[in-house]
């Protein structure tokens, strides 16, 4: 594990040990967060993952980390790697920066290099750390979290240093508390807070209404826990969303719509400077022109598929990274579909359906089958000893004879997207064979991207689509909750006892206790038979050969923190 | 003269009135509440009545119209949905990369295309004639997309002679040139084939013409006959089809710009179909067509010098 050096005056966090505060979560409060399109979620969601909180600070009271395993420290260069630029693909020009409206990857990986927070999950870890703050510490009822900031931090672009009015201004801009109210796309995130408490000129405490569970895994240490400059967003107005203004390593120098973002080492930063003097963000949408890009030399570091990948790894320029994901890939079924509410007829289905032969012919085995929703990567909710169904069409057709049903016709959306047709195309041959017909919809648009998807929802039969998760089981689970019909429940799955557990898991302090709330909830839908899980996907990505990459926990490319290897 | 250039004006005017119209009418043809199309099923209503009122949706179909149309005579074409960024600043951003590639191709097809041309004409029956025919043929036969792709694949790919995404630096001319060769020949070589072919046919049947023949029982040297008077009116069909050429690259350089990651009109319209940016698609397409529509005029009026008994036609007549 790699971590960032911090400075020898940076004094750590004094806070509880876990001898003295139990291992906790907080409620979220309020409406819960609804994902939004692009692949920001599956790679920034919120930063964190689930783990204790205390013994995470706690973590942070210790060594400053400034080493890495092999005994060397960031910012350190080799003699055979040029460190004046760095380029990376990034697939789309920045649509929205601003840490409140956060749209997709590329604004995500814009955040990770310009702005920075109160704490955050240490690169290439799980560990929490505090990062502008250097203490940080919650009252008995956790509802009120006092700070002390690092001194002397300075904002980008002339904006001054940062202070405790900066983190107010920060997090309350997007919780809809300051005046005039400011409206973010995430403003649920900060659904609990009630205020944050200057105490100081580099104090103050975050004051919530209600305990808040993910407060600490997706949200403080997440793009909505950024800090920014009130001035700067006064100043840039709307330029503020392609122009990241923070305290981060990288300032942006140069935006060239639709071709490059150049992002360069800033000069007053108050930590240890990182390796690369230039950061050069190369749009290339295509995947194939990547590859050429990647061959050519015109790029050091891309996120690409898994084939892709290993042919550029062959020629030994690249180095693959595999990463696994919170997201996963599943085959719904409309409850609310006529066809579909005999539960017979789904469990049918749930037999019939080849899962490894999908895995292996239309996601190339790039990730885990899937046995449930919660990826086995979540400590926290995933279900170790959830049912296998394999293949059983005797079964399957015993299910079929129970129901009644005969010369029953479905259809299966798969938006187009090409490992969703193969995958529909073997569900099509699996159902033939128990006597269900399967006509494929690619309907264009309908889950690659969620817009336009609202009007034929409820007329849906068979799906297959993937959401993405977040370091935390209530990014998992809270989509299939009754309140999200018209939503995100295309599933039309309602269980009273299903909502009841995952919104008090949201408020449950102790993570036993949560851990079993949420595998009781992924019980229900099973009994359901709603939903046949596919795969927990991996992320795969190549790094030029001598470049040491770094990620963060949601596996987004932390590039300030590159280093020769 | 002045008649039939306004007769041109008006007429280009009005097509670009059909495509806003058409433009305007489009969103409406979406089944559904467009905007909950365009910012999904999570839109909160504020947000879906903020949307239908930046794009005036909420009021009557002509008004629409008039309002977009009175706005793109101001430059205003609206705003990008998701950067908020002006949509006309957008593409005045990329449009000169768009426009020095469709440019660039066709000089490059001009510059070896007329000349093949001639060549096979005035060498008719010869081996370079069958060379240039074969080499015309197959120009012409290759689409864009596979001629940028192979081009990619050997001088960026194997090669490594020039770069294979981007459009370089503008302020770094060397650098800029370097990543127009490939997209420039790629987008040129099928007009290359297609002049050439043009330009022979013509200039034969030119040099068959009672007034060349009368040129050359004068005692004419053939170079004086052929350059000073055949060439001309040989080159009239050829410029008519330079016109809308242009439109047809400004199309091609969509895919050109594709295939070289290039930032450009297409790759910007590309963008805003996929993510369902409504403003920035009606705004693209809005200058393709007005560009189209100019570049079809431009060529209408130099009609002018190369023929002026056009000028007489006052009826509107070419």
């Amino acid at each position: 594990m790699h971590r960032r050096p911090v400075p020898s005056d940076h004094p750590r966090g004094s806070v509880p040990t876990p001898a003295t505060r139990p291992s906790v979560f907080f409620r979220v409060s309020g409406e819960p967060r609804l994902l939004t399109r692009g692949e920001f979620l599956r790679r920034m969601g919120g930063a964190g993952l689930v783990v204790a909180s205390a013994p995470l600070l706690a973590a942070c009271t210790g060594d400053d980390g400034e080493e890495t395993p092999d005994g060397s420290t960031s910012g350190a260069t080799s003699a055979s790697v040029p460190t004046d630029l760095l380029r990376a693909r990034i697939n789309d020009d920045l649509k929205n920066a601003d840490p409140g409206d956060v749209a997709d990857a590329p604004d995500g990986i814009a955040i990770s290099l310009a702005y920075e927070n109160l704490v955050r999950f240490a690169p290439d870890s799980k560990e929490l750390e505090n990062w502008l703050a250097v203490e940080w510490e919650p009252s008995e009822d956790f509802l009120r979290w006092h700070f002390k900031l690092q001194e002397g931090v300075m904002f980008q672009g002339g904006y001054g240093e940062m202070t405790a009015e900066d983190v107010k201004y920060s997090f309350e801009r997007i919780a809809g508390l300051t005046v005039p109210k400011e409206e973010h796309s995430y403003q649920s995130d900060w659904g609990a807070l009630e205020a944050v408490e200057v105490d100081g000129k580099y104090e103050g405490t975050i004051v919530l209404n209600s305990t808040y569970a993910p407060l600490l895994t997706t949200t403080v240490p997440a793009a909505v826990g950024s800090i920014v400059s009130q001035a700067a967003v006064a100043d840039l107005g709307d330029e503020f969303r392609v122009h990241p203004i923070g305290t981060g390593p990288y300032e942006l120098v140069e935006r060239q719509p639709k071709e490059r973002l150049l992002f360069r080492r800033f000069e007053d930063y108050w930590g240890e400077p990182p390796a690369w003097d230039e950061i050069e963000l190369v749009i290339i949408p295509e995947a194939n022109a990547t590859e050429i890009a990647a061959e050519t030399g015109e790029i050091d570091f891309a996120t690409l598929g898994l084939r892709a990948s290993e042919r550029l790894a062959e020629s030994g320029d690249f180095a693959v990274q595999q990463l696994t994901t919170f997201d996963w890939i599943w085959v719904g079924m409309n409850m609310l579909n006529p066809k579909l509410q005999d539960i017979n007829v789904r469990q049918a289905i749930r037999y019939a359906i080849d899962v490894p032969g999908i895995v292996t012919a239309a996601f190339e085995d790039e990730g885990e089958r899937a046995t449930a929703m919660v990826s086995s990567q979540m400590p926290i909710g995933y279900w170790a000893d959830a049912p296998v169904y394999e293949q059983d069409l005797d079964q399957a057709r015993e299910l079929m004879a129970a129901s009644g049903v005969e010369g029953l016709e479905l259809e299966i959306a798969t938006g187009g997207i090409q490992s969703y047709q193969t995958a529909a195309e073997i569900v099509q041959a699996n159902l033939a064979e128990i006597g269900i017909t399967v006509t494929i919809n690619p309907d264009e648009g309908a889950f690659g991207d969620y817009t336009g998807l609202n009007p034929i929802l409820r007329e849906l039969e068979l799906f297959i689509t993937v959401y993405y998760g977040a370091p935390d089981p209530v990014w998992t689970t809270q989509w299939f909750r009754c309140a999200q019909f018209d939503k995100w429940n295309w599933m039309y799955f309602c269980d009273e006892e299903y909502d009841q557990l995952d919104r008090a898991a949201t408020e449950e302090l102790d993570t036993d206790k949560r851990n079993e709330m949420y595998i009781r909830e992924q019980e229900l839908m099973d009994e359901a038979a709603v939903a046949v899980w596919l795969i927990w996907p991996t992320s795969t990505s190549v790094t030029r050969t001598g470049i040491q990459p770094s990620f963060d926990v949601t596996n987004t490319a932390l590039l300030w923190n590159f280093r020769p290897a | 003269m002045g008649w039939y250039v306004l007769r041109r004006l008006g007429g280009g005017f009005l097509s670009l009135l059909l495509v806003t119209i058409a433009l305007t009418l489009m969103i409406h043809l979406v089944p559904g509440d467009p905007v909950v199309r365009i910012l999904g099923p999570r839109a909160t209503p504020e947000l879906v009545a903020a949307v239908q009122d930046e794009m005036d949706l909420d009021e009557p179909l002509p008004v629409q119209v008039w309002l977009f149309v009175t706005g793109a005579l101001r430059g205003d074409l609206g705003n990008d949905f998701t950067t908020r960024e002006s949509v006309m600043s957008q593409i005045t951003n990329v449009l000169p990369n768009t426009i020095v590639l469709a440019v660039s191709g066709l000089l490059l097809a001009v510059l070896l295309g007329i000349p093949l041309g001639v060549l096979s004409a005035t060498h008719p029956g010869s081996w370079l004639d069958r060379v240039t025919g074969v080499a015309s043929i197959a120009f012409t036969s290759l689409p864009t997309y596979v001629v940028g792709l192979l081009l990619l694949l050997l001088f960026a790919v194997r090669l490594d002679w020039l770069p294979a995404i981007g459009s370089g630096d503008l302020s770094d001319p060397v650098d800029y040139a370097r990543h127009l060769i490939l997209p420039v020949i790629a987008l040129a070589i099928g007009w290359v084939g297609y002049l050439a072919r043009l330009m022979r046919a013509s200039l034969l049947e030119v040099l068959n013409e009672n007034y060349i023949r009368t040129a050359r029982s004068w005692g004419l040297r053939e170079r004086t006959v052929v350059y000073r008077f055949a060439l001309k009116n040989a080159m009239i069909p050829t410029v008519a089809v330079l016109g809308v050429g242009l439109g047809y690259l400004m199309g091609g350089a969509i895919f050109v710009e594709l295939i070289f990651t290039r930032t450009g009109l297409g790759t910007l319209a590309q963008s805003a179909i996929e993510d369902r940016n409504y403003p920035l698609v009606r705004g693209t397409t809005i200058v393709i067509a007005f560009l189209f529509i100019l570049a079809n005029l431009i060529a209408d009026l130099s009609y002018r010098f190369l023929d002026p008994r056009i000028e007489l036609d006052e009826s509107g007549g070419v």
